[in-house]
């Protein structure tokens, strides 16, 4: 009996293998599902099956994405260029988990000689590991990653010489490179105005004149009378604090003591100057906090924070911070104030790590002034912390000295570069509408907003150094920074998504003729055919 | 015996041998001259000479008297081929024999004179010798012919392959106190100072070397003369072959040099500062830690008892033996025990002790000094006894003014270095180390605060101000303390915490703890033997301790002395600038540049000089850090060889990269200017900023 149930069984298997048959399955014709980097092919027909698509695409194998309205992507994501070719189709995604590693990675393109460069990244690891900065001379930072957490992580380093710098980071066996370009630039040129003489005022002086910058310190020693001191500067026989003198200035440090003894005409004078981009650094002393000392008008061109005291006291002893790191482990002395952060388009410079800001920088028309309330920086200077007294003041020399219009520097993405990925060079200097690069003449299209600055659009072709008019890069190859580029797809298709975001209608659905899948069929007639045998046998 | 006959055939033999051999020698010496004359090296024409002296020899003619009556025999058909029988004697022939012996010996007589034998291997020797003392003169005479240039030497000489240092060995051998073998290393090593360091080198193809060294000596140096030198201080050296034009530069090798350490001396007991009670037995037991590198050959305690007080304060000074020496590695633990009775001391005396040891260093051991502690007896006899109400009193004690003479003794001892050798000098330099020392304890006391020889200077007064001592405990170390003390006391000071430990007031103790500041810092200088460094401290210290002395003035204006009144309103703030004037002044200052020529480098300029340039500046830091980069210096040296050869080493490039940049300075955050300002944004922000309507 069960043999002939059996035999049945194979002879209907067989039947079904013989004749092929078909049935009707609805499908949209218009969507189709496309597999990306990160999928399988079994994901992908998975999906299709869901979202009842016509076809399926392999873009890993380079098929074209045909005329579909409506793509549903099957894996990390699209990337730029994939995008561009989507065009207006309507994309929904169907994302898989992304590998460990390197998800995200930011750095300054450009870092000035002596200056911090951090590396900002995010990382995940399904295994406790160590995320390794190194440079050409071996390690220089590192940071434990925990097991399965996606990590935020800072790295620094201080590059040691000037050009193009080679770093790469390490996680676990995988390493990646990338450059950043080291620049010299000349130092500002600045006026220092006291009230009188002090040694802060001479520290910096002689800070800024060791790099070869010049200085005025124009000290009040009397009324009408004063004491100028000027360093590397040409001798002119006459020095006046007007508006051509300004004009050649790219910042003017002073305290609040000083601006309310200044001359109205010199004050309006100042204010005009910063109007039109000079840069202006402000100790907010007691007669800066004072609300008589200045009329409106002044108060909220030069001095537009307010501030808050900290407690009774005459004098605070504290640690700055840059970005959330303190400049040195000793402490200086500061007003007992910090500076409010209500002023729209004021931003921190310095904080005091309990969320008082101690220096701000807001815009004044073309000019930037900075506000801060660290009086005694000087005390790292004279305790043997030079690097320490030169931080504290590059960071508020930075935010606010006029930028020197015929200083040439290109900064070339943020991020990795990849070869055949977009990158849009920056170049900042006097005005040009082509460059080279990497041998090759590229137009360039220069910022209107921005004076000075001109982009360009680039596409690397080898991986390795590549020259931008003397710059030299690092572009990745296809392999590297995959993890990287797998959050990128992911993040650049869902802000696509995300803003191109469109009512879906219900489609019309058609039948098409789906083959039955023959293989359980098969399987079933092998496996009766061998019942069969042993039967017999 | 034999007859006349066969001695004239022995005789004709002896002289055909003398003949040949003469013939052999002459060929040697020809050969031998041959040899010399074409500039074969002595080992290749020796073993010419010998070996055509080993074939003659071997080769030569076997000439005796029967052969030379063979030889007569067919020359002379008179001898009837029987010559032989000549050189049988008589008794041994038959009657036949015998009759024909006789026939022989009247043809033999009758033989015409002289006989000759044959000469031909004779002559082929001295025919050889001909030809190669013609090949000899031929080469000596030919290069002096005007005919013939000197071009040979000079073809040959360029067909050379260039010069090399095929073998470089320094041999150290350490000072013979130290009593350690001569060691030898193939170019780098570490040499105990004072050493005997010989360099030696086995060059090839070379005309002349030299060892150019970074102390700026340039040593000629050849296969037959080493370089002998004194290690003295580390250097860096290479060795530079010469060859006409040709120049071949070694590697940089490393010579360290330990230098041989003062003795290290640690008190353990007593106490930095103990004091005894008036009434004895003042028995003080002394435990001292002493180490060096080599070991320790002598050690003593120095004493220093004063005795009195005020101006008659008497000071004498001892040496006493330790009792007990346990060896712990490389030094001692020492002890005695001190019974400052014996000592000659009393009530009221002081003791300053001190440890000295000595190692075996030549000519002149190293001395190592402990910290001083200070021990005193109290003396109860002295009672203060005086109303101090009303009355100016001079708080500051005697001891305020030392530290003039020690800025004098500095100063002194700063003038006199260049006459001193350096032992004198660190001694002078800790002495006056060691007056700071107890000059600082003494004002330590009087400003309330504790001392300690370690750790932060301000450490100790932090922890003075935390941690209340005894109120006593100054009062009884020191009498002028008490007499503060006893002060304080009377006006109701608590003496709980330091801060009130004196009578001085809050700023003239923030003035005396900055003046103890500085002495701490000379201090340090001084014991560290770089009395110029602790000048500026010692006169820092002075100007404190002055001002000390003006806030006591002050004291002493509030009980009777009325300063003169200030007239600001005459003299100040009249707005009378007829006298003041605006000053102007203009300085350049150049910006140092660190490290050019490596940056240079770094930079991507590959020239000759840059490299040269470059090799300096790294052989400069190499000097103090030889392991760190002096395969930087190889590589650098490496590269730019590959460079001038055509043939680039990739592997060296990186390193040498690497190593620049290892080696460069931290730089120091600059003065930078800002991005520029988006016009744009600038308006967008004043229109966000400006009130609303």
């Amino acid at each position: 009996m069960i043999d002939r149930a059996v035999l049945g069984v194979a002879a209907l298997a067989l039947l079904v293998l013989g004749l092929r048959p078909s049935s009707d399955r609805m499908v949209d014709p218009t969507s189709v599902v496309v597999r990306v980097p990160g999928a399988t092919l079994a994901d992908a027909r998975a999906v299709a099956d869901s979202v009842g698509a016509g076809t399926t695409i392999d873009l890993v194998a380079g098929m074209p994405m045909g005329s579909a309205r409506q793509l549903h992507i099957v894996g990390w994501g699209l990337d730029a260029g994939e995008l561009r070719q989507a065009g207006t189709r309507t994309l929904v995604l169907h994302p898989r988990s992304l590998p460990d590693g390197v998800r995200t990675i930011s750095w300054d393109p450009s870092v000035r000689l002596g200056e911090v460069l951090e590396v900002r990244a995010s990382v995940r690891s399904s295994r406790r590991s160590v995320l390794v900065l190194l440079s050409e001379a071996g390690p220089v930072d590192s940071m434990a990653i925990p097991a399965g957490q996606l990590t935020e992580v800072v790295l620094r380093h201080v590059p040691r010489a000037a050009g193009s710098a080679q770093y790469a980071l390490r996680l676990g066996a995988r390493s990646d490179t990338f450059s950043v370009s080291v620049t010299v630039s000349p130092p500002p040129s600045l006026i220092i105005l006291a009230s009188a003489p002090a040694r802060e005022w001479s520290d910096l002086r002689d800070w800024i004149a060791r790099q070869g910058g010049s200085v005025t310190l124009r000290t009040m020693v009397s009324r009408d009378r004063s004491r100028i001191d000027r360093v590397n500067l040409p001798d002119n026989a006459t020095w006046a604090f007007d508006r051509s003198t300004l004009a050649r200035t790219s910042l003017v440090v002073t305290d609040g003591r000083t601006l309310v003894r200044l001359s109205p005409a010199e004050r309006v004078t100042l204010r005009m100057a910063v109007r039109a981009g000079l840069g202006l650094v402000v100790v907010l002393d007691r007669d800066a906090r004072d609300l008589r000392a200045f009329s409106a008008v002044d108060r909220a061109a030069l001095l537009p924070w307010t501030t808050t005291a900290v407690g009774d006291l005459e004098e605070r002893q504290l640690r700055p911070r840059v970005s959330g790191a303190p400049i040195s482990p000793t402490p200086v002395a500061a007003e007992p104030v910090v500076i409010g952060r209500n002023v729209f388009g004021s931003t921190p410079l310095l904080d005091d790590g309990q969320d008082g800001a101690l220096a701000m920088v807001a815009t004044e028309g073309a000019g930037r002034i900075v506000g801060t309330v660290v009086t005694g920086a000087g005390r790292w200077l004279r305790g043997g912390e030079p690097e320490a007294f030169g931080s504290y003041w590059n960071t508020l020399v930075r935010a606010a000295a006029r930028p020197d219009p015929m200083e040439t520097r290109w900064e070339v993405g943020n991020g990795p570069l990849l070869v055949d990925a977009e990158v849009t060079p920056v170049y900042w200097g006097p005005s040009r509408v082509s460059a080279t690069l990497e041998s090759e003449p590229v137009g360039m299209a220069v910022d209107p907003l921005v004076p000075g600055r001109a982009v360009a659009h680039w596409w690397p072709r080898h991986p390795g150094w590549n020259d931008i008019e003397g710059t030299k890069v690092w572009v990745g190859g296809r392999e590297s920074w995959s993890a990287w580029q797998a959050a990128e797809r992911r993040r650049v298709t869902e802000l696509w998504i995300d803003q191109h975001r469109s009512v879906m209608n219900d489609r019309e659905r058609v039948p098409v003729r789906s083959p039955w899948p023959l293989w359980p069929f098969y399987l079933v007639f092998v496996g009766a055919t061998a019942w069969l045998w042993r039967i017999r046998r | 015996m034999n007859s006349a006959a066969a001695a004239r055939l022995e005789a004709l033999a002896r002289a055909w041998r003398r003949g040949w051999l003469l013939a052999v020698v002459a060929l040697g010496a020809s050969v031998a001259l041959a040899g010399s004359a074409a500039e074969l090296s002595p080992a290749v024409a020796g073993l010419a000479t010998v070996g055509v002296l080993m074939l003659a020899v071997w080769r030569r003619p076997r000439v005796d008297a029967a052969l030379v009556a063979r030889h007569l025999d067919r020359a002379f058909a008179s001898l009837e081929e029987s010559a032989a029988l000549l050189l049988i004697p008589p008794g041994g022939l038959s009657a036949m024999e015998r009759v024909q012996r006789t026939r022989v010996e009247a043809a033999f007589a009758l033989l015409p004179e002289p006989i000759r034998l044959p000469q031909r291997p004779i002559w082929l020797n001295w025919g050889a010798t001909a030809l190669f003392l013609a090949v000899a003169l031929n080469t000596w005479i030919a290069p002096v012919s005007p005919l013939v240039p000197p071009m040979s030497a000079a073809a040959r000489r360029a067909s050379l392959p260039p010069p090399s240092l095929d073998r470089l060995r320094v041999t150290v051998a350490p000072p013979a106190y130290l009593g350690v073998r001569a060691t030898t290393s193939d170019g780098d090593t570490d040499a105990p100072e004072g050493s005997r360091l010989t360099i030696a080198v086995r060059l090839s193809n070379a005309d002349a070397a030299w060892m150019v060294t970074t102390a700026g000596d340039s040593l000629p140096i050849s296969n037959d003369r080493p370089v002998v030198q004194v290690a003295e201080r580390s250097m860096l050296y290479q060795v530079v072959v010469a060859r006409d034009t040709l120049r071949v530069v070694g590697e940089w090798h490393r010579i360290t040099v330990l230098p041989d350490r003062a003795p290290m001396l640690t008190v353990i007991r007593p106490e930095e500062r103990t004091s005894f009670p008036a009434s004895g037995p003042w028995r003080v037991p002394v435990e001292i830690l002493a180490s060096d590198d080599h070991g320790v050959v002598d050690a003593r305690l120095l004493a220093t008892i004063t005795t009195g007080s005020g101006e008659g304060v008497r000071f004498r000074e001892d040496t006493l033996p330790f009792s007990v020496r346990d060896r712990r590695g490389t030094g001692f633990l020492l002890r005695a025990e001190l019974d400052l009775g014996g000592l000659g001391m009393g009530p009221g005396d002081e003791l300053y002790l001190s440890a000295q040891a000595f190692d075996g260093r030549r000519p002149e051991p190293n001395e190592g000094r402990s910290a001083t502690v200070f021990i005193s007896i109290a003396d109860t006899a002295q009672v203060i006894e005086a109303d101090f109400d009303g009355l100016a009193i001079d708080r500051m004690p005697d001891y305020f003014r030392s530290q003039r003479q020690i800025i004098i003794d500095t100063e002194k001892l700063i003038v006199d270095r260049p006459r001193l050798t350096e032992a004198e000098f660190r001694r002078r330099s800790n002495d006056i180390g060691i007056d700071q020392q107890l000059l600082r304890l003494r004002y330590s006391e009087v400003v309330g605060d504790e001392s300690s020889e370690e750790g932060d200077p301000m450490g100790g007064r932090q922890h003075a101000a935390e941690e209340p001592e005894d109120p006593n405990a100054a009062a009884v170390a020191d009498p002028n303390a008490r007499v503060q003390a006893d002060l304080t006391t009377g006006q109701g000071h608590s003496h709980d915490i330091a801060e009130n430990a004196t009578l001085l007031g809050r700023s003239t103790k923030e003035l005396l703890r900055l003046a103890l500041g500085e002495m701490w810092q000379a201090e340090l200088h001084l014991r560290t033997f770089r009395p110029d460094t602790a000048l500026p401290y010692e006169h820092r210290a002075l100007e404190y301790l002055e001002a000390v002395r003006q806030a006591a003035r002050s004291y002493v204006k509030r009980v009777g002395l009325e300063p003169p009144p200030l007239e600001p309103d005459r003299k100040r703030l009249t707005g009378e600038l007829d006298g003041v004037r605006s000053a102007r002044s203009d300085t350049r200052v150049a910006a140092p540049g660190t490290f050019p020529a490596m940056r240079a480098l770094l930079d991507g300029r590959e020239d000759r000089a840059t490299f040269e340039a470059a090799g300096r500046e790294l052989a400069q830091l190499a000097v103090n850090e030889p392991a760190r980069h002096l395969g930087t210096l190889r590589d650098l040296r490496a590269v730019r060889d590959g460079i001038a050869t055509g043939s680039r080493c990739a592997d060296c490039a990186l390193r040498l990269r690497a190593g620049l940049l290892a080696a460069l300075p931290r730089p120091v955050p600059p003065a930078t200017t800002a991005a520029p300002n988006p016009s744009v944004g600038a308006r967008y922000f004043d229109r966000m900023r400006r009130p609303p309507p």
